[in-house]
């Protein structure tokens, strides 16, 4: 598919194909979309840009976000661009008065790259920024903004993530890299001739003073490092030929638009910080077309903005092959996910090992999906007439929401395994109480024969309910034999 | 990450829209019918919370879009059914187990040594429970690769926990109005 060719900067001519394949419903380019999940180093938006993960799996995960229609660029115009910046943060506002100067311009979208000059390689790049980028002649100094902006969404992207992940550590790393994202554009090239591992995060430091002072400066820009890309066996990384310096130099333009989307996937994965290394082959035409430009420290946790790559630096005495990296990327990520469920999954602290954690989550998953039926089932016998009324509840609910959301999690924490009767059990016990007063009130309201049915009913669902407690195992028979017993009798006992 | 008290309400927003479309028809009375509508409804809520962005939110909405696809799509207004529903979602990667059995057995045959056996032994042990994860969370034969899995594998258990409390909380809301 395209994607994968999207970073190999001699594939400019291609470029206007990608654009023509691509589809992309209405103007809501903006990067990390709607993606709830952006606070995790999410590889949806990494795999949006260097396509290794299947086109229709791309697509799907940025849902309608990230692609965009030339046409529609030009017909909506500016209006697009203003649709996401509701952030309206320094560098979207910047990035609005870029987007004027460059309508004025006047760009036209069949002729996707400018003839010359700064030829930045937006195309490529604009295969996840927004096509219409790619347009803009290149003022070197917009390309960064319009990166750094591509990074963030303006505000909206801090604010996604604020909202559907209270996790303040992925926000303060969003924020962090925000900060040094405007020297990381063009930072590379003084990094470039630095040795290896052990140079200190001392040294990225006056880089990116110096970066932020040459910010400025932009025209010169252009050698932003190509920074090449980590892992390639796991696919979602872009590939990039260039490598060394020099090439940097040479493929400088190109590199920026690269850099741009590389780095709004890196920004997507504040939680790989830390794992950011440079791969470091030094050979520029590696098969798996890795090349480590810069390098710097893996702790460099703030380096994230200047690509969408996860740089990965072989650590000292390790292989330096290029799967053995990719697997070690793969399995850091993994490991992460794990902590993350490990927070989630209660009662999941003293755990460890991905087997037995699995298996917690399994079992997790499955009480929860349990609950949901148990819970429905007994809305359902409850609420005969499923007339849920709206606002009376809502009221009740505001209040008991907070109380259940750590309700949720309590049952479990005395012992996992034997978590779920806890909770069933106390279904049970509603359920049998809720039970002995609606069948009184049918009885009143409609006639007999409903009642019977309703009878027969819920026994029918109250021993399917009995067997899930049984296999629970910890739930005593007695009370719940005397409860099925009770049953059928109109009035029935709640027996604890 | 735990669920917000702003993914509680539009959760129970979208849920009572859903049940909306079930009032009109109480002669659904079998408490199964009715169970089912709720649980249906939810579940469709809670996927469409995610706006198709996530892989479990589809493949959740395809699955409830087979056992009611009216439902389906009245929740969902518009475009967003039709993009949803029409997604082709990755194939299913059937393996046959008796081929994957003997190349397990060829293979196994090769490493002798103790560690390596227990190290074989613990990634079966992994890869038999990532099966059965992805057997548990919707669309999770889709997902190619583990860290995906993973990642939707949060995603959903928040979605889920969200869906939990309001049911919770709207039973006992219920239940107190009842004993009134």
């Amino acid at each position: 598919m395209d994607l994968s060719e999207k970073d190999e900067f001699s594939a400019e001519k291609r470029n206007p194909d990608n654009y023509d394949s691509v589809n992309n419903p209405s103007g809501d380019w903006r990067v990390s979309g709607s993606n709830p999940i952006d606070s995790y180093p999410s590889e949806n938006l990494i795999s949006a840009g260097p396509a290794s993960c299947s086109p229709s799996q791309m697509m799907d995960s940025f849902g309608q976000t990230l692609w965009y229609d030339p046409t529609s660029v030009q017909a909506m115009g500016y209006g697009g661009f203003s649709v996401q910046n509701n952030g309206g943060n320094a560098s979207s506002s910047s990035f609005r008065g870029n987007i004027d100067r460059s309508l004025e311009m006047g760009w036209n979208l069949p002729n996707l790259l400018p003839p010359k000059g700064n030829g930045l390689f937006l195309p490529n790049a604009s295969t996840f920024l927004p096509p219409s980028m790619a347009q803009f002649p290149a003022d070197s100094g917009f390309i960064e903004r319009a990166a750094r902006f591509s990074l963030f969404s303006g505000g909206n992207f801090s604010d996604m993530v604020n909202q559907p992940l209270g996790n303040p550590e992925s926000i303060g790393l969003f924020l962090q890299g925000g900060g040094t994202m405007q020297g990381q554009c063009q930072c590379d090239e003084l990094n470039v001739g630095e040795p290896h591992n052990d140079v200190s995060t001392a040294v990225k430091d006056p880089t990116v003073r110096s970066c932020e002072q040459a910010k400025p400066n932009v025209p010169g820009s252009g050698n932003v490092s190509e920074d090449t890309q980590s892992s390639g066996g796991n696919g979602r990384k872009g590939r990039e030929t260039s490598s060394n310096t020099k090439k940097r130099k040479r493929n400088g333009q190109n590199s920026e638009a690269a850099q741009s989307h590389r780095s709004q996937q890196s920004e997507e994965e504040p939680d790989n910080n830390g794992d950011k290394k440079r791969n470091s082959e030094q050979s520029p035409n590696s098969p798996g077309n890795k090349t480590n430009s810069g390098k710097r420290q893996g702790k460099q946790s703030s380096d994230l903005p200047k690509d969408g790559y996860i740089h990965v630096r072989a650590r000292r005495g390790q292989a330096t092959n290029s799967h053995s990296l990719a697997e070690r990327v793969r399995r850091e990520k993994i490991s992460e996910r794990m902590k993350f469920l490990q927070d989630l999954v209660p009662g999941c602290n003293k755990v460890t090992g991905k087997a037995v954690m699995l298996d917690e989550i399994i079992n997790y998953v499955q009480s929860l999906q349990r609950q949901v039926e148990f819970l429905s089932m007994k809305l359902a016998t409850v609420n005969p007439q499923m007339d849920f009324n709206l606002e009376g509840l809502l009221a009740k609910d505001a209040l008991q929401l907070r109380a259940g959301s750590s309700s949720t999690t309590t049952p479990f924490t005395p012992n996992m395994a034997m978590a779920y009767p806890p909770l069933p059990h106390g279904f049970m016990q509603q359920t049998l109480s809720s039970i002995g007063r609606t069948i009184s009130s049918p009885l009143s309201s409609m006639n007999g024969g409903f009642k019977r049915q309703e009878t027969n009913g819920w026994e029918g669902d109250l021993q399917n309910v009995i067997h899930i407690n049984y296999g629970a195992g910890d739930v005593t028979p007695d009370p719940q034999a005397a409860a099925t017993a009770s049953l059928p009798a109109a009035n029935m006992k709640v027996e604890p | 990450m735990q669920p917000t008290s702003s993914m509680n309400e539009e959760f129970l927003k979208k849920w009572q829209m859903g049940l909306q479309i079930f009032h009109p028809s109480i002669d659904n009375t079998s408490v199964h019918e009715r169970k089912k509508a709720i649980k249906l409804s939810a579940d469709v809520a809670m996927a469409s919370l995610r706006k198709g962005t996530t892989c479990w939110s589809r493949a959740l909405i395809e699955k409830t879009a087979t056992e009611d696809n009216f439902l389906v799509r009245q929740m969902l207004s518009g475009i967003k059914a039709e993009a949803l529903i029409n997604k082709k979602l990755p194939k299913r990667t059937v393996c046959h187990r008796k081929i994957v059995r003997r190349s397990k057995k060829i293979l196994r045959r090769k490493s002798k040594s103790a560690s390596e056996e227990a190290a074989a032994k613990a990634k079966r042990l992994v890869k038999r429970r990532t099966q059965g994860l992805r057997n548990v969370v919707p669309g999770g034969e889709l997902m190619s690769n583990d860290v995906l899995l993973l990642q939707e594998t949060l995603d959903y258990i928040v979605s889920l926990q969200t869906q939990v409390n309001v049911m919770r909380s709207i039973v006992d809301a219920a239940e107190a109005e009842i004993e009134r």
